[in-house]
């Protein structure tokens, strides 16, 4: 605040001149027509039927955007042979071709839950903040579109919030599950990561593949307790009930209860227990639970062990079966989500730093012109915050610890009239 | 552990110290500028700013307002800058090397190295990479991507990697080598990411026609770095090799919230690193018992092979409880020689009989007769010598030369008359030098020890650019009188 205050006493000696605001240089160079008369100077991100994302930059702040087909009338493509136009439905001809189902192949999507290792770059992975069950629905819909058979959740992932968990429960269950075949493909699930994709019915796991730790917990690793850990406990007993699997499995993944397992080895039948009776013991006393691929599958909670997604499609398919992986779009369109809510996430407080500091100059300012710049400024620091809160409405909350308040419809309300006020 | 305080006193307070009144700013400074290493150039181009500073590097590009300029500093580091047309007094252009300062650093080179060992017609085609140094400090993500291009284009059939680490705590220091401490699980994401780099970025591209064989060679393997030889199923060791001691998981977050929050967090760490070992077809019970005090296990040898007990069942007592009340947990004096059974080390003979060795070799030649490429092999390690002694070089740079511009910002001084070009100029140096510390963060970041740099490098590089925000302001808001 020191800092802010030493501008203030600079503000305060004389009269401002209003000038250019900073711009950076950008080598973005196509165009979106919005059907609002607005054209919006960036590049195209991604773009699948009926959307397109796109990256611009208002004064200095970078946004990135999804348009739907309805919002605008053209983009202009920036190319080596100079700008090409392309109207909503006439692009990614490629796409439709690879789109048109071919018989007896089977169609398979794969969707990102949490950035896969291989990506090697820094990318969190949260539950609720990267990872989103908003995202999951706009993807359905952009699936539904493709025609696809299988959709494969491939998840690594290391938790977040336990309220996303119920979210991507009803999704998955009553709307994936109902639509196409949806399996989870275990890199790495971890509490919410693990609790999200248990309603699944089909688990496969990679070699070095894990699922469990789902102790819910807040602060300085305070455990949930009572009423609340009870309803937990209930929702993932409903959750093992629908993924069809033992829900002593998964209590042992919550608290510290043993699990041991017996296999008989005629008929190949599993029995669970909650104790350490049974003739493998997969979790000790006063242990929390998670199991790693080879347990998974030795005993059934994984159906097969694939590290590539052609030896998934094998496994899930059969060694000779015809399939296709399509809906590249969506699986960008996820990945693309998760990239944003990254930077959402890393950059907030900078962006809240902004708007403080120009709503206090414009606050401090005799000047009338230069509260209006001041103002301005302020105003577009408020717009990505909105842009991101509206993206995914757990950054209500998740912005609102690193920025110190509440990022909900009243806080934005009275930002505004103050905002308002300011310019009387 | 550092504070922001610390590094505010140290950093921002030093820009703090100046203060002018408010006007139009006409300069832009490239954001978040990248830096490239180990640039060559003949010549360079030298910028004679107004500020009196001397940059030198090369000019990208120049239009009728503005330099478009790639700053090369004296070790070789880079990073492009803008500068605008009225900042800059004088451009000296294609002024040559020794004229211009200290030549870049050591760089890549694809010419033959006399590293490279060459046997008969040197058919099989063996890339040795040597990790050494201190794990996340020498040993990371960033140098090892570049590693892994430089594989790409040698194409061997074989991929040695010798692990010859110092034994570092969390934050990447050097530490005895009989310590224990609860850290080495925090460098359990370095190795899943390095991980996949060598196994699954391989496996999964198509233009790797031949998949190379993959060897591990552990000479010493302490703490974290220790997770990595799992992902292998060919490990090699050398008579003196040491691999374990990744320990104390199950005291980890003691005295931290709730035991089943504790063991929550010490259960998703034990999955996930046992994951690299069934990955890489190894017992995960040896890579249990490097890792929590309280995992006893045992061995026996029926039919010669080994069969592990999580008890005291076997015929040898590989790891006990560790019990402090039971009067199990090892004494210093254990420790110090080498000894106790808390926590497993697996030495060469040890790592055979569990079979996780599939050898013993102490030379190059040796290992490569024991891969059974006799006769006719090239043997080399690429420019991977090149590039991770240029990043360790890099890093420790770095953080000197993020040091020096700390000083360096503290000095700048609105020069007399204190008009509003003086307090432009100022400004100007400052958000350069801002703008160079990012440079050097977004570079090296990963590796830079925050003891060194008195801050943690990405909270460092936030509040700089929002510092660099605030500098703007107050000179867009400056009057030119």
């Amino acid at each position: 605040m020191k800092r802010i205050s030493s501008l203030f006493r600079m503000m305060l000696v004389g009269a401002v001149a209003i000038t250019a605001l900073f711009t950076n240089p950008t080598a973005l160079a196509d165009k979106l027509h919005l059907k609002n008369g607005k054209v919006l100077d960036g590049a195209v991100v991604a773009e699948g039927k009926g959307w397109v994302q796109f990256k611009y930059t208002l004064a200095t702040i970078e946004q990135t955007q999804i348009f739907t087909d309805a919002e605008y009338t053209k983009v202009e493509k920036d190319t080596a042979a100079g700008s090409t136009p392309v109207a909503p439905g006439e692009k990614k001809a490629d796409a439709a071709v690879s789109s048109k189902r071919k018989p007896g192949v089977t169609r398979i999507a794969v969707l990102n839950f949490g950035p896969p290792s291989e990506w090697s770059e820094k990318c969190g992975d949260m539950v609720g903040v990267q990872v989103s069950a908003e995202a999951y629905k706009k993807a359905l819909e952009m699936l539904k579109k493709q025609d696809v058979d299988v959709c494969v959740i491939r998840v690594n992932s290391g938790g977040g919030y336990g309220l996303e968990v119920g979210k991507f429960h009803d999704l998955f269950h009553n709307e994936y599950k109902k639509t196409f075949r949806t399996v989870g493909w275990m890199e790495s699930a971890i509490s919410a990561a693990a609790m999200s994709p248990w309603v699944l019915n089909e688990f496969y796991f990679m070699d070095k593949g894990n699922i469990g730790a789902c102790t819910g917990w807040s602060g300085q690793l305070v455990a949930v307790k009572g009423i609340a850990l009870e309803e937990m406990l209930v929702q993932m007993e409903k959750a093992s009930v629908l993924g069809g699997r033992d829900p002593k499995i998964m209590r042992s993944m919550q608290i510290m209860e043993p699990l041991s397992v017996t296999k008989d080895g005629a008929t190949g039948e599993i029995k669970w227990f909650q104790n350490l009776s049974g003739e493998k013991i997969i979790n000790g006393n006063d242990r929390v639970l998670t199991m790693n691929s080879e347990d998974a599958l030795n005993y059934g909670v994984s159906k097969g062990t694939a590290n590539t997604r052609e030896e998934l499609a094998r496994l899930m398919l059969g060694e000779n079966a015809e399939f296709e992986f399509v809906g590249a779009d969506v699986t960008e369109y996820v990945d693309n989500f998760m990239r944003e809510q990254d930077r959402a996430e890393k950059i907030a407080v900078e962006v809240a730093i902004k708007y403080i500091t120009a709503l206090r100059l414009a606050q401090a300012v005799q000047d009338r012109q230069e509260r209006g710049a001041q103002v301005n400024i302020a105003k577009r620091q408020l717009a990505q915050l909105r842009k991101w809160v509206a993206m995914n409405p757990n950054m209500e909350f998740h912005l609102g610890n690193t920025v110190g308040a509440l990022l909900d419809k009243e806080w934005f309300r009275i930002q505004e009239e103050i905002l308002r006020e300011l310019l009387k | 552990m550092m504070n922001r305080s610390l590094k505010k006193a140290g950093l921002i307070a030093a820009a703090a110290a100046l203060s002018f009144g408010l006007a139009a700013f006409a300069s832009t400074f490239a954001a978040n500028a990248g830096v490239h290493a180990w640039v060559q150039t003949d010549t360079r181009d030298v910028l004679i700013l107004r500020s009196g500073q001397k940059i030198e590097g090369k000019i990208q590009k120049e239009t009728a307002t503005e330099v478009d300029f790639l700053v090369i500093m004296s070790s070789g580091l880079s990073a492009p800058r803008v500068y605008q047309k009225s900042e800059i007094l004088d451009i000296q252009r294609d002024v040559a090397v020794e004229a211009a300062g200290d030549k870049p650093a050591e760089k890549s080179t694809d010419k033959p190295s006399k590293d490279v060992t060459v046997v008969g017609e040197g058919k099989t085609k063996a890339y040795l990479m040597e990790l050494t140094g201190e794990f996340t400090r020498d040993v990371a993500l960033s140098p090892m991507k570049e590693v892994a291009k430089d594989i790409k284009k040698v194409m061997p059939d074989v991929l040695i990697i010798k692990v010859n680490c110092d034994f570092v705590n969390q934050y990447g220091e050097k530490e005895p080598e009989w310590n224990r401490f609860a850290g080495s699980y925090d460098q359990l994401e370095l190795v899943r990411n390095i991980e996949v780099l060598i196994t699954d970025h391989i496996q999964h591209d198509p233009e790797f026609k031949v998949k190379p064989r993959l060897v591990f060679w552990v000479k010493k393997a302490l703490g974290g770095v220790g997770f990595l030889p799992f992902v292998s199923k060919e490990v090699f060791y050398t008579t003196d090799a040491k691999h374990g001691n990744i320990g104390l998981l199950d005291v980890m977050f003691e005295g931290m919230g709730d035991e089943v929050v504790r063991e929550k967090q010490r259960s998703l760490r034990g999955g996930r690193a046992e994951g690299l070992a069934i990955k890489g077809g190894h017992p995960v019970e040896i890579l249990r018992a490097m890792s929590r005090i309280d995992y006893v296990l045992s061995v026996s040898f029926p039919d010669g092979k080994p069969e592990f007990f999580e008890n005291l069942a076997g015929e040898i007592l590989l790891t006990d409880d560790g019990s402090l009340s039971g009067g199990r947990r090892d004494t210093v004096a254990d420790v110090l020689r080498g000894g106790g059974n808390d926590i497993l080390t697996l030495d060469s003979a040890m790592a055979k009989k569990l079979g996780m060795s599939d050898g013993t070799v102490d030379s190059d030649t040796e290992l490569m007769d024991m891969l059974g490429y006799v006769r006719n092999y090239t043997l080399t390690p690429g420019s991977s010598k090149t590039i991770l002694s240029g990043w360790s070089k890099g890093v420790r740079d770095a953080e000197i030369k993020i040091r020096e511009l700390i000083r360096e910002v503290g000095r700048v001084e609105i020069e007399a008359p204190g008009g509003w070009q003086e307090r432009t100029n100022a400004r100007s140096q400052q958000i350069n030098i801002y703008n160079e510390i990012m440079g050097l963060l977004k570079k090296y970041g990963e590796s830079i020890s925050p003891y060194e740099i008195r801050a943690y490098p990405d909270q460092l590089a936030q509040d700089l650019r929002i510092e660099i925000d605030q500098i703007k302001q107050a000179q867009r808001l400056d009057r030119r009188r």
